[in-house]
């Protein structure tokens, strides 16, 4: 994400307005990075000095300085720097050479009555193969200023260039964030996934069409910090993996306190990777062999949320009868020993009257570790068999 | 025996929580969290928890704490002055939590370790720069004959005994602050900082000790400290010290001219930015700036001066007559002790080449950084030049010359970087020069800093 001092937005009202680059802007910043790309590739081989006194150049009286910068920001992430002589022990040679200096003390550049050995002299004396020309280079090579740009890590294209840009420009705002509200109505199981991985804590609430869910963390019990604020920000490509969602962050900017919202039209990419439409193909099977074995039943994935405080449950299926009876549907297929145990933990805390589990019989459990209504299965799921059955239910 | 339902007390990523908790009951400095339906506090007032939990007589389990005990072995021992003393005693009678006030290069570092061996347990030692860190982590491992961790700067290797930043630790705090038995602050006024003041609040720590020179803040947040580490138990000033161990310096200033070059490379640029705060009638302080960076980057004079200005400060700092002045010291002080300082790290290595110095500076790795301190310290090395490094803190070789080349306007600053050569080195007099460029603002800069010393 874009470093504070980077970040470009305007405040109109109580809101904040991130200065994306628009579609209006991009031809004109795709030749920017397109230029920019074209230092970095022309610096290979050159030193991080040369190429920062040349994006300096660049740079110049440019008043969008702030985006040239940003766009090297994230372009300086993209390249592989390192010392020009990878086996040189820099330090061992200035250790030795300093040391035998000491005795020639005070080094002085040009001679005088007491002073008859100048530096180049000095350095001849104690240190053959050095010479007094270029001394950075052969002194301090290990210097991040001196680092040789070896390579590219990954290229960019100046389309992905201004598309990242603005991510970790919206990224970067979120830093300054104390909470996020967000309005959900589809792919829970990725999106909390997501939440899962930043460490976040989460509110939930159900709405007509989907779900509300407050996130901050710990301590925003105690008062408000934006501590979360990078967790936030690193949530939002996971958010961005949703199809109908918008959110509203709170953000403490210039000493002021603003909202930032976003929705699903908002543009940005996300490059986390998405989930597979199905997790596994038993699902798959299962949702298409419900639909023909019960045509006049709603079937859905993964629509509702049951909230455990830590964590939560996404039950595979929703399933409504034509009376109207509400079913969850969980299938527990094969899985590790640890992924099970904690999967029964979460159905056990559920505790819901509602939640069907349809289990493997090759899982080393029984019936008396579910606290649900279980349903067995053999290799194959018999989904006429789980029709009959949520029909005594 | 504890069954599921039982009273539980958990580290939460900075937080306590209590488990299954009888309802009705509100325990001190806790607030109810509907997230997960349990008590929870700030990990701060874990020991007020338990001690709530005892007053009530609840029988819970605590699985909170992390501590190790450490069985600390010290490589060497040494007498601490009286004045160290004085002030670690006082802390212990304050239950081992308050402040310490102490002079830059009155050792507080040798007191902090004292205060380890009587706390006897894991310890966090939170410093503000990387540098400071690197120091303090040379100078513990010396001491103490065990490994030392350290959390910051590409390092992430805890210990019993972990060096740190104070952003690391507002970083990490969530995950090891129940590790910690001891939290020592220096410099700790720092620490009231919005952000930074989590640090103190995420640890379960019960036993705390913060360490300053400066006290007190110009915003007031120092009253904070309080809370976070306990009250100020002891404080001595300079004056208090003055001639039991510290000893007088002198300080020379010498002017160079810019050469023609230069000078006429600054009045171009100073005439750009002169024009424009003519036109505008701007400041360069205060709201003004604010006004004038915002306008940087909508204006094409605003920001043509603000480049002028920084192309006026770089000629300023880089004065080549400077090196002439710092050549011709070196000679004279053939003999000495020298420590030059500088304000950037460039100017650092091109001394270093140029007169063939070794350099620390903050990219300096810790085990160079190391050796280059016990060379200096050993009189291996007679010269060192270096960036703000050595600038606050611990363990700085003595020197008896000191040379300025370029300095900012702070004047805490300017007293801590004096407190680097205050140390007594037999009777000999300390120099401290000081090379600024004249008929700049440079000038005025050194006079403000020199008159700041003096009230």
């Amino acid at each position: 994400m874009l470093p504070k001092q980077l970040l470009r937005y305007r405040i109109e009202g109580d809101h904040v307005v991130p200065s994306y680059i628009t579609r209006k802007q991009s031809p004109h910043y795709l030749r920017i990075a397109e230029k920019l790309i074209d230092i970095y590739e022309r610096h290979l081989g050159k030193t991080r000095r040369e190429l920062d006194d040349k994006l300096m150049l660049f740079e110049g009286e440019r008043l969008n300085y702030k985006v040239v910068r940003g766009l090297a920001n994230i372009l300086d992430k993209n390249i592989i720097t390192g010392p020009a002589d990878e086996e040189k022990d820099y330090e061992k040679l200035r250790e030795r050479l300093f040391a035998q200096v000491e005795k020639h003390r005070p080094v002085v550049r040009s001679r005088d009555l007491l002073h008859t050995k100048v530096k180049d002299h000095v350095i001849a004396d104690v240190s053959p193969g050095i010479t007094g020309d270029d001394l950075q280079m052969q002194l301090y090579g290990d210097l991040k200023a001196n680092h040789i740009i070896k390579d590219w890590e990954r290229k960019t294209s100046p389309e992905t260039l201004l598309r990242r840009y603005n991510l970790q420009l919206a990224q970067g705002i979120l830093y300054r964030a104390e909470s996020m509200t967000i309005r959900l109505h589809d792919s829970y199981k990725i999106v909390f996934r997501y939440l899962k991985l930043s460490r976040l804590m989460h509110r939930i609430y159900p709405l007509e069409n989907g779900y509300g869910i407050y996130v901050d963390g710990p301590l925003s019990l105690f008062s408000r910090t934006i501590k979360y604020g990078i967790h936030l920000a690193k949530f939002l490509p996971g958010l961005l993996l949703a199809e109908k969602w918008d959110m509203r962050a709170s953000i403490r900017l210039r000493d002021q306190d603003v909202f930032f919202p976003l929705n699903q039209d908002c543009g940005l990419h996300s490059h986390y990777r998405d989930a597979h439409p199905f997790d596994s193909s038993v699902e798959e099977m299962f949702y298409k062999k419900f639909q023909k074995a019960a045509p006049n039943w709603q079937i859905e994935r993964e629509a509702d949320i049951i909230n455990l405080g830590d964590t939560v449950l996404i039950p595979d299926f929703t399933l409504i009868s034509p009376e109207g009876k509400k079913f969850l549907l969980e299938i527990i297929g094969f899985w590790t020993p640890e992924y099970l145990s904690k999967k029964l933990e979460k159905i056990n805390a559920a505790n819901r009257e509602d939640l069907i589990l349809v289990v493997n019989q090759q899982l080393n459990c029984s019936r008396e570790d579910f606290r649900g209504k279980v349903i067995f299965f053999k290799n194959r799921i018999d989904v006429v068999k789980v029709v009959d059955n949520l029909k005594t239910k | 025996m504890h069954n599921s339902n039982s009273i539980q007390i958990l580290f939460d990523r900075g937080t306590i929580v209590i488990k299954n908790l009888p309802p009705g009951l509100e325990p001190e400095n806790c607030a109810w969290d509907n997230r997960t339906n349990n008590w929870r506090a700030r990990g701060m007032y874990y020991s007020d928890v338990i001690r709530w939990l005892d007053f009530k007589e609840f029988s819970y389990k605590d699985q909170v704490p992390r501590f190790i005990k450490l069985n600390a072995k010290l490589n060497f021992d040494y007498n601490l002055h009286y004045y160290q003393k004085e002030g670690l005693n006082a802390w212990i009678d304050a239950k081992f939590r308050g402040c310490v006030i102490l002079p830059t290069g009155s050792g507080k570092s040798f007191l902090a370790i004292k205060a380890i061996q009587k706390v006897n347990a894991s310890t966090l030692i939170i410093l503000p720069t990387l540098d400071l860190m690197n120091q303090w982590y040379d100078l513990v491992s010396e001491v103490f004959n065990q490994e030392i961790g350290i959390l910051g700067g590409g390092y992430h290797q805890i210990e019993d005994i972990t060096v740190t930043t104070y952003d690391s630790a507002l970083n990490h705090a969530d995950v090891y602050g129940d590790r910690f038995s001891l939290l020592i602050f220096d410099e700790v006024h720092h620490l009231p900082a919005e952000h930074y003041s989590q640090i103190a609040e995420m640890c379960i720590a019960p036993h705390r000790l913060g360490l300053t020179a400066t006290y007190y803040r110009m915003d007031g947040y120092h009253g904070k400290l309080d809370r976070l580490i306990g009250p100020v138990v002891y404080k001595k000033d300079i004056h208090d010290l003055k001639g039991s161990h510290l000893s007088d310096f002198e300080i020379e200033r010498i002017k160079v001219d810019l050469t023609p070059r230069e000078k006429l490379e600054y009045d171009k640029n100073e005439l750009i930015y002169e024009d424009f705060i003519k036109e505008t009638g701007y400041k360069f302080h205060g709201p003004d700036l604010e006004k004038f960076l915002a306008e940087v980057n909508l204006k094409p004079n605003a920001r043509k001066a603000l480049l002028a200005k920084f192309k006026m400060k770089t000629i300023i700092l880089n004065a080549a007559r400077k090196l002439d002045v710092l050549e011709s010291l070196l000679k004279l002080h053939a003999k000495d002790r020298i420590i030059i300082f500088t304000e950037n790290n460039e100017l650092v290595y091109s001394i270093s080449c140029e007169f063939l110095i070794p350099a620390l500076t903050h990219q300096t790795k810790t085990i160079e950084r190391k050796q280059i301190l016990k060379k200096f310290r050993n009189g291996e090395y007679s010269v060192l030049v270096t960036s703000k490094v050595l600038n606050e803190g611990v363990d700085v070789p003595e020197a008896n010359v000191a040379i300025i080349l370029s300095g900012s306007s702070s004047p805490r600053e300017y007293l801590q970087r004096l407190g680097r050569i205050l140390r007594k080195r037999e009777d000999k007099q300390a120099v401290l020069y000081e090379i600024v460029t004249k008929g700049t603002r440079e000038v005025q800069v050194s006079y403000r800093r020199r008159k700041s010393h003096a009230s």
